[in-house]
């Protein structure tokens, strides 16, 4: 397996003087990435200079040795990228199969046999088969972002960009993504933002958080989770001062804060050694 | 005794025997060719009819490559129809007019037929109008030429039924199709600017701009000379300083202007 | 040979009926015809064209024709037959569109495989074989494959003309040989 490597080496980047991104040094490549971070972090900054679709500010950007600031080399790592924006970016008045063939087109890819062919193809990858003469705005949410996915598959990309594909699904439709996530990290290098890290550090081999900016842990799932070492406790009810989530009926997961009697100390998650990283900073 | 035409039959009669033929040979073909070409035949088999619109592209003999980027342009019919109804209108009014209040006529139509495409390009490009507008600027092709396609694209939609809507008419002469040279000079213009700027705001810019000339010349002088030779060529010599600018600033268009994190 | 086995088509159907089911909106006896057949098609046309993506694409022609033709499929010889018949109008007229590329290797492996194996180590082989290559190539296309001289023009990217005259010399030398 090789899929490609990024490295960036003091990026930083500023909105009017606001700065948003300050990246020390950070390497990905070798399985998924999953990049975790608060709203404002910079995490979609980071996803779209990932993507090359803004230029860096300062630093630098190397995907297996491309600099995406050469227009040359920038054109040679679109040719291997797939991008899924935030937004999934759907146009709802066309159908299925046209919006596949209009990306595959983008991706230079034909003549149109070739593209008809790809478009089978990764419609069939993520499930939508049977759906290519359906309006875009008759799918579902999950449909919809499978077909996202779908896209960013078309030409057979080694990097894919993946920002919050995640974002506004139900359990279903997540583990649908993530095992979608999970059967194309063998061929491609992912990088994925996102705010459902236990979901997605399963099948990532790197895990990034970002805070205010800076990356502020990077390296295995495993070892993030051990951050809330001693942290964690499972009890009926929440107590303040602590981050809580209900996992099942009156029982709740809870991180920090002073755990009340009854409660049992509880094996930490990767979600919780982000939520201890984020508030520590 | 043979002749050249047994040996010709006896040829015949082979060539009717492919797997005789092709069998004896003994040559294999790669099973992964095979398959690849089966799995385009299923595509196809199953791909939906293009629309109506590709087809008819097809048929015009635009490229294959091309199609799909005419085709996907945001508010296409939109700009198409708005440039229906512009014709429609301008031929009604000229019909039902007297000869001799024709030019004043005229000289309304020639003012708003280059706002057309202009409102056309306005609406077929750019993160405002375009949802797919991140996916395309991520995807290899230029996005100069994503825009130049589409702008053609509405260009040509919009100019061809103004075109036909002021050829219908018999007032006017030459002078009809007085509009076409500013409408280009404007559009071009127009493409440039939009590189740096959302190009509903370029073509808003650029539309004001044509129509206060317009109406500063009408005040001074007489309002068809606006659509005389020297506007003419000086539409041409805009048009190509336009495509210039366009040309030279096309790098802006390969990369995302977001104003700020979201 | 390549003959893939498929599982959904029983090996025991005539192709016939294959193209009779496919007639009927078969999908899966499509693949079977194709599994039966791509494999010689492929090698024949490679024979024929040089350019791989020219024959890939001529070959997917043929079975998208005959998803949409067999309804109206006649069985008069060998489907096999009709199959080629197809195919080589398909790898002509993209031909047509786009000139070949300039390369006339794939015909000399026309005149090395199949002229032998049509004619034999016979008076009429050994004809044959005194022919000049391009008058052997032309020779093969009209003859075995029962092309129209426009078509042998096509596949040969020759004119018209050149053809029809190679074509008449190649007769005379072969009366010649043959006397």
């Amino acid at each position: 397996m090789t899929t490609p490597t990024i490295t960036l080496s003091g990026v930083t980047h500023r909105y009017s003087h606001a700065p948003v991104l300050d990246v020390e040094s950070l390497m990905t490549g070798g399985g998924a990435t999953a990049i975790l971070g608060p709203n404002g972090s910079g995490k979609s900054t980071l996803l779209r200079l990932l993507a090359t679709l803004l230029a860096t500010q300062s630093g630098s950007i190397r995907f297996d040795g491309l600099d995406p600031s050469v227009p040359i080399e920038r054109t040679a790592i679109r040719r291997r990228l797939g991008y899924v924006a935030q937004n999934d970016g759907l146009p709802d008045r066309m159908r299925v199969a046209e919006y596949c063939d209009y990306i595959a087109a983008l991706k230079e890819i034909g003549p149109d046999r070739l593209r008809r062919r790809w478009t089978a193809w990764v419609l069939d990858r993520v499930g939508l088969g049977d759906m290519s003469g359906r309006r875009i705005r008759t799918l579902s949410g999950g449909m919809k972002r499978r077909l996202s996915m779908a896209q960013a598959l078309l030409g057979g990309p080694d990097l894919l960009v993946l920002d919050e594909p995640l974002a506004s699904l139900d359990a279903e439709q997540r583990a649908e993504i993530t095992g979608l996530i999970a059967r194309t990290a063998n061929d491609a290098n992912i990088v994925v933002a996102t705010h459902h890290a236990d979901e997605l550090a399963s099948v990532c081999a790197q895990v990034v958080v970002l805070d205010h900016g800076r990356a502020v842990f990077s390296g295995p799932p495993a070892d993030l989770a051990t951050r809330a070492t001693g942290q964690v406790w499972e009890a009926t009810k929440p107590a303040a001062g602590a981050s809580c989530r209900a996992v099942g009926p009156g029982r709740f997961h809870c991180v920090g804060g002073s755990p009340p009697p009854g409660a049992e100390p509880a094996k930490p998650t990767v979600a919780d050694g982000y939520l201890v990283l984020v508030k520590h900073h | 005794m043979t002749s050249v035409h047994d040996l010709e039959a006896a040829l015949g009669r082979a060539g009717g025997h492919p797997r005789f033929m092709a069998g004896t040979a003994g040559e294999s073909v790669d099973r992964g060719r095979l398959a690849a070409n089966l799995a385009a035949i299923d595509a196809e088999i199953d791909a939906p009819l293009p629309s109506l619109l590709a087809r008819l592209l097809k048929r015009l003999g635009v490229g294959d490559r091309v199609i799909p980027l005419v085709t996907a342009t945001p508010a296409l019919r939109r700009s198409w129809i708005a440039a229906v109804v512009v014709a429609l209108l301008f031929a009604l009014n000229a019909a039902s007019g007297s000869p001799g209040e024709g030019t004043g006529r005229i000289v309304v139509f020639l003012t708003i037929a280059p706002l057309i495409p202009l409102l056309g390009v306005a609406l077929a490009f750019g993160p405002a109008v375009d949802p797919t507008h991140e996916v395309a600027v991520a995807a290899p092709m230029d996005g100069f030429r994503l825009f130049l396609v589409r702008s053609i694209t509405v260009f040509s939609a919009g100019a061809a039924m103004l075109l036909l809507g002021s050829l219908l008419v018999p007032a006017g002469g030459v002078a009809r199709i007085g509009w076409l040279l500013p409408a280009l000079a404007t559009t071009a213009v127009t493409m440039a600017v939009s590189t740096r700027f959302d190009p509903r705001l370029a073509a808003g810019g650029v539309g004001s701009a044509w129509i206060v000339l317009v109406v500063v010349v009408s005040q001074a002088a007489d309002p068809a000379a606006m659509f005389g030779p020297v506007t003419q060529v000086v539409s041409v010599a805009i048009a190509v300083g336009g495509s210039v600018a366009f040309v030279r600033q096309r790098r802006h268009l390969d990369e995302l202007s977001v104003p700020g994190p979201r | 040979m390549t003959l893939v086995s498929d599982a959904r088509v029983p090996t025991g159907i005539e192709d016939v009926d294959l193209v009779r089911m496919i007639g009927a909106g078969d999908r899966d006896a499509l693949s079977g015809l194709y599994r039966r057949h791509a494999g010689w098609l492929t090698a024949r046309l490679e024979r024929r064209c040089g350019d791989p993506d020219m024959v890939d694409t001529a070959l997917q022609d043929t079975f998208l024709a005959v998803w949409q033709q067999a309804g109206g499929y006649r069985p008069v010889g060998e489907v096999g037959a009709w199959l080629w018949t197809i195919a080589l109008r398909r790898l002509i007229d993209q031909l047509r569109r786009r000139p070949p590329p300039e390369d006339v290797e794939p015909m000399a492996e026309v005149i090395s495989v199949e002229i032998p194996l049509a004619l034999g180590h016979t008076e009429m082989g050994a004809a044959f074989a005194s022919l000049q290559p391009a008058l052997q190539a032309v020779m093969a296309c009209t003859a075995l494959d029962g092309l129209t001289n426009s078509d042998t023009a096509a596949l040969l990217g020759l004119p018209v003309g050149t053809v029809k005259s190679r074509l008449s010399r190649a007769r005379e030398i072969l009366k010649e040989a043959l006397r």
